[in-house]
């Protein structure tokens, strides 16, 4: 067994070393008052930030889109995008690829006129689509009806909207 | 729908009509569009396509046009009839082998399909006869309005209208002029040309598109970008080309004929008597044969034969189409005798309707 907690006397399972000016520290303390005083979210913190400064940028291979899911790689390997969102979710690794197949960044053509446009509105419906799905296939049938209704509900005020 | 009374026709397109037919066979303009708020064909789910093809077949059937178009689901359709519509362009080779809830609703002069479920929720084109960009553009346009008053589409402020693969992104337009270049091919400068038409961002590519081969010396020239520039200016970039690239093939037919008229009269007539004559016929060498004769028939040295019949004969001598035209399935062997008793009676003058073309085709 080890020492006990410094701040309550429990057995302790969390042990750091502070150092202070020249003087080396020794705390022991139980989960319980890690937890309470954030000591050990703020040294994961910590090692998150180090990585990013050292390895840049979040690398490509772990982006993915929330609407859809696709990740970044799935569209590297088959060359399709999962959904309209994926422009926004993928971009920080579509950008140079657009650049290099179009030599362009920027449309500057035709665009809708009639239609409003709520990107946020079409992102959250991709994701209920995907969700409805997701609870069909695990046989959550009262969330599979929630979701339905929610869609069926948004498509209607739409198609209201657009006349 | 029945599809065998499309059989003995061709579309609107092939007339061979319009200025510089002799070269210039057709146009077509393309665009791409999505739905705002499902996910793209590829991702979505059985029951999601049926969703989608339901919301556009509906869509589709309630703006006025001048010529309704007809919506035919593919799910129930057997491989020979989705062939068949490849061969009429009427559909990609991607959508008649996908599947799912997919469809097509074309409108019965053939000018006008729309590919419902394909890489994207829609693929509208717009087919003329000869060069024809500014009318095309007209139609397709027109037809992209009166959806879009109905559809949110998928559109991004910086990225335009949104596609499932990002060479199609902006824009989503792909305008294409199918040209008839036997000639440059022949004397070998084919290659030298598209070269040059690259460099300037342009595409070429054989009859049925993406990755097939030229056969008949058939080349569609395309727009590669997208993205960056309006569609009027992508339109005006093509068109900007066309008359060098006929001019190109005007000279090497002139030259060809100047240094060598005799080998090449010679080489046309040996075409159309093994067309006339022949009791077996690959489709490839019935389009290498079919491509001599139409540069003898636009060149004046053939003359019992017109543009629109051998047009016609192109199409009508695919695979699936000899099989819609002589009522039943055939296998290879069977098709190509079929395929060179079709080719006898057209060329005896009888129209495709009175062929004979599935006479006893075992003995």
């Amino acid at each position: 067994m080890g020492s006990p907690c410094d701040n309550c006397g429990e057995p302790s399972t969390v042990h750091l070393t502070r150092i202070v000016g020249k003087e080396k520290q020794r705390v022991h303390l139980c989960q319980k008052c890690a937890d309470k005083q954030d000591l050990l979210k703020k040294q994961v913190l910590q090692i998150h930030n180090v990585l990013h400064a050292l390895m840049g940028p979040m690398p490509l291979a772990t982006l993915s889109c929330p609407a859809c899911r696709i990740q970044f790689m799935e569209f590297r390997n088959h060359g399709r995008l999962g959904c309209p969102h994926d422009y926004d979710s993928l971009r920080q690794g579509l950008e140079d690829i657009i650049r290099r197949l179009q030599g362009a960044k920027k449309h500057i053509g035709k665009r809708p006129t009639v239609i409003s446009i709520d990107p946020q509105q079409n992102r959250d419906l991709i994701t209920k689509r995907r969700e409805l799905q997701e609870s069909i296939h695990a046989e959550d049938f009262a969330l599979a009806a929630n979701l339905r209704d929610s869609i069926k509900q948004t498509m209607e005020t739409l198609q209201g909207n657009n006349g | 729908m029945n599809l065998d009374f499309l059989a003995a026709g061709s579309g609107g397109w092939l007339s061979g009509a319009g200025p510089d037919s002799d070269i210039v066979v057709s146009t077509r303009i393309r665009l791409a569009r999505n739905l705002a708020t499902f996910p793209f064909s590829s991702r979505a789910s059985s029951h999601q396509k049926a969703e989608i093809e339901q919301i556009l077949r509906d869509r589709l059937g309630q703006i006025e046009l001048k010529t309704p178009l007809e919506y035919l689901p593919l799910a129930g359709l057997g491989p020979l009839d989705r062939q068949f519509l490849v061969e009429r362009q009427l559909i990609s080779r991607e959508l008649a082998g996908g599947e799912g809830a997919r469809g097509v609703a074309f409108a019965p002069d053939e000018s006008v399909s729309v590919m419902v479920n394909e890489e994207d929720h829609l693929r509208m084109q717009v087919m003329r006869s000869g060069l024809a960009l500014e009318s095309a553009w007209e139609c397709m346009d027109d037809l992209d309005n009166r959806l879009e008053r109905r559809i949110a589409y998928a559109f991004h402020e910086e990225f335009g209208y949104l596609t499932a693969c990002p060479t199609n992104v902006g824009t989503g337009m792909r305008a294409s002029i199918m040209l008839h270049l036997p000639a440059l091919e022949y004397t070998r400068q084919s290659e030298q040309v598209f070269r040059a038409l690259q460099k300037i961002h342009l595409e070429v590519r054989g009859l049925y598109g993406e990755g097939s081969r030229a056969s008949g010396h058939f080349y569609q020239i395309s727009n590669q970008v997208t993205l960056g520039k309006n569609e009027e200016s992508i339109l005006k970039d093509i068109q900007g080309v066309i008359p060098a690239v006929i001019r190109y093939e005007k000279d090497a037919r002139e030259a060809w004929s100047r240094s060598d008229k005799v080998a090449l009269n010679e080489r046309i007539r040996r075409a159309l008597e093994t067309l006339r004559t022949a009791t077996m016929m690959t489709s490839e060498e019935a389009m290498e044969l079919l491509s001599l004769v139409r540069l003898g028939v636009t060149m004046g040295l053939v003359d019992e034969l017109t543009l629109p019949v051998l047009n016609q004969l192109f199409i009508h001598t695919q695979p699936a189409h000899l099989q819609k035209l002589a009522g039943r399935a055939l296998d290879s062997e069977q098709r190509n005798a079929a395929r060179a008793r079709y080719l006898q009676a057209r060329l005896e003058g009888k129209g495709p309707e009175a062929t004979g073309i599935d006479s006893d085709s075992t003995a």
